[in-house]
């Protein structure tokens, strides 16, 4: 049979195990999120291109400040 | 009776419970309203809960047994397990709006595995479009999650007050980079519905569309081994369904907590 302090720690590491997956599954919907934040980036240097004429270089600094900015948000909220 | 039974899979599609169609039509103010079939499913699911869940409340003693022991205890299971995590000591004053929106969405889901139309048509003998998957249509889902959408916020709001909700709404950055930060939140948080949406208008779509592909081969092969193999695939897809009924029902009621936690506790 196990000591009274065994199953203590039993208790406190499937808490925490509980947290970890309740945690984690904040993050379920973060990849749709991420992406759709991206393509409106893109979408919106896209409209731009076509109304400035620049070529494909605003799609492109859209795509990327997209990806760094969420990045950077997620880094910020993960802390 | 068998004849009629027969003509049912030759009369109507399979793929009808993920079609809108038309019931009745009406003029308003000078434009044509139309009555689908997935508003009489909302309105009958809606309809069954009224009836069904105030019945449960019925009847002397604490302890409730059969179907309102399994609804307490799926109430509990939201409570306990689904909204206290993140919503904490704010939990009772939310969990009601979650337990609605877990119920809908599940009587919304089962209710589209029900072959209505075809029962209907079985008894009567009449073609008819009453029935299918409301949460196979992607408009009925979407206000389900503006609805959630709103409820977030409005908690959030209630909760904080106007001005620190809009501060917080943000992770703590150099100034310089908040304008940029909070364009971003944005475009998040109206992302996050539509995230909702996608996952259960897609999974309920989808397994539908499985179904009566698989009722195809019946038509396509016109054996009886392939018929035999279909039945049985059918069966199996369908109690898949059925798990996927709970699971998405889960799953929408699980990240809308999720959100409403993030809304009413800041972490940043």
């Amino acid at each position: 049979m196990e000591s009274p302090h065994e199953l203590n720690e039993q208790e406190e590491k499937n808490r925490r195990d509980e947290d970890a997956v309740r945690s984690g599954l904040r993050w379920m919907g973060a990849g749709i999120e991420f992406c759709a934040v991206i393509a409106i980036f893109c979408y919106f240097g896209y409209k731009l291109d076509q109304y400035f004429g620049t070529g494909p270089f605003l799609l492109l600094a859209g795509f990327f400040i997209g990806f760094i900015g969420m990045v950077y948000l997620f880094y910020k909220e993960s802390k | 009776m068998l004849e009629s039974a027969g003509g049912l899979l030759a009369a109507m599609n399979p793929l009808e419970e993920v079609v809108v169609k038309e019931l009745f039509s009406f003029e308003l103010f000078g434009s044509r309203v139309v009555f689908s079939n997935h508003m009489f499913m909302v309105g009958l699911g809606a309809l069954l809960l009224m009836v069904l869940l105030p019945l449960t409340l019925r009847g002397k003693g604490l302890v409730r047994r059969g179907f309102g022991g399994l609804i307490e205890a799926t109430c509990m299971f939201i409570r306990e397990d689904i909204a206290r995590p993140f919503l904490g000591d704010r939990t009772d004053r939310h969990v009601g709006f979650l337990w609605t929106l877990f119920f809908f969405i599940l009587t919304l889901n089962l209710l589209g595995m029900v072959p209505l139309a075809q029962m209907i048509y079985l008894l009567t003998g009449e073609p008819n479009h009453f029935g299918g998957a409301a949460t196979a249509n992607i408009w009925v889902v979407a206000s389900l999650a503006l609805m959630a959408f709103l409820s977030i916020h409005v908690a959030g709001i209630r909760e904080q007050g106007f001005g620190l909700y809009v501060k917080n709404f943000i992770p703590k950055v150099p100034w310089p980079m908040a304008p940029f930060i909070y364009m971003m939140e944005i475009i998040g948080a109206l992302v996050k519905p539509v995230s909702l949406t996608i996952r259960l208008f897609a999974n309920m779509f989808a397994g539908h569309i499985l179904v009566a592909t698989l009722f195809l081969f019946i038509v396509i092969f016109k054996n009886y081994a392939v018929s035999g193999l279909t039945v049985l695939a059918v069966v199996a897809a369908s109690l898949l369904e059925l798990l996927v009924a709970f699971l998405q029902a889960y799953i929408f009621t699980f990240l809308s907590a999720v959100f409403m936690g993030l809304a009413v506790h800041p972490e940043h």
